[in-house]
């Protein structure tokens, strides 16, 4: 984890050009007729692939604590379009006993905007290796 | 026209079974979802062994809503994982499925799935709540 503030932690941010995979699937949010015809922009970038940026976050700083039992709740709160600069942010925390690390993570757009946000948690590396 | 029924109030009923698939995911799949997020295939090792990355169990109610249901412009709205372990690539597993909730808000119309991902002899491996707006509100004229 890179900085400290308190008693959380802030994690090294993600950026990432936002790929469209769906762009093809015809009549779908993500193909750009239909999308722009429902008043978006364009195609939407699929929301699995929103998500994904913030469990490559999990995955990157916790390792097999966070594959072994995570958990993740999520909410997309705006569309993402395909050759978006997205950047991920993500804050770490311990509460409670501080057995299981929480993580309050967001996804952002070249403008600053929120698309989406995650609470995360995952055991700790040391109660990992304790089982 | 599809011959799956449309997805209403009538159709998907709190409760209702989705068509469940089994499924084996492959060192391709993989590799095609990592470099939509900026992985490297390595980054999903665990314990040595090439293993499904999280961001892609929440992508397999796909099937699942898609080969019960006929809707085109369903928008992802929220998913809710827990994990219990990652299924390795080339390991068969099996998805299951039904309806959680439906409910409506400001205008456009939502359905919650809840997904089950276990091997093929039952051990769960994943839960997710799945929830996507299945009908946007009618654009004022």
């Amino acid at each position: 984890m890179s900085t400290s503030q308190g008693d959380s932690s802030e994690l090294p941010s993600i950026r990432i050009r936002a790929i469209n995979s769906a762009s093809e699937s015809r009549g779908s949010i993500h193909d750009d007729e239909k999308a722009r015809e429902m008043g978006y922009r364009g195609g939407l970038v699929p929301g699995v692939t929103v998500l994904g940026y913030m469990s490559r976050m999990m995955r990157e700083h916790f390792g097999d604590a966070w594959t072994a039992d995570g958990s993740f709740s999520a909410l997309i709160r705006r569309p993402v379009y395909e050759g978006d600069e997205i950047s991920v942010e993500g804050r770490a925390s311990t509460p409670g006993s501080g057995d299981r690390v929480s993580v309050s993570l967001r996804v952002l757009d070249s403008e600053g905007s929120v698309c989406a946000t995650a609470e995360a948690s995952c055991r700790t590396h040391d109660q990992l290796s304790a089982g | 026209m599809s011959a799956l029924p449309p997805l209403t109030e009538q159709t998907a009923a709190l409760g209702t079974k989705l068509n469940g698939y089994d499924r084996t995911i492959t060192r391709d799949n993989v590799e095609t979802f990592v470099s939509l997020t900026g992985e490297t295939v390595d980054s999903s090792l665990v314990k040595g062994e090439l293993s499904v990355p999280t961001g892609m169990l929440m992508g397999l109610y796909g099937p699942l809503s898609h080969g019960t249901f006929h809707y085109e412009a369903g928008v992802h709205v929220s998913s809710e994982l827990e994990l219990g372990r990652v299924p390795r690539v080339d390991e068969p597993i099996r998805v299951d499925g039904q309806v959680l909730d439906l409910f409506e808000k400001n205008g456009h119309k939502y359905v919650t799935f809840s997904v089950e991902v276990s091997t093929a002899s039952g051990e769960r491996l994943a839960t997710v709540a799945h929830t996507s707006i299945y009908a946007l509100r009618a654009k004022p004229a």
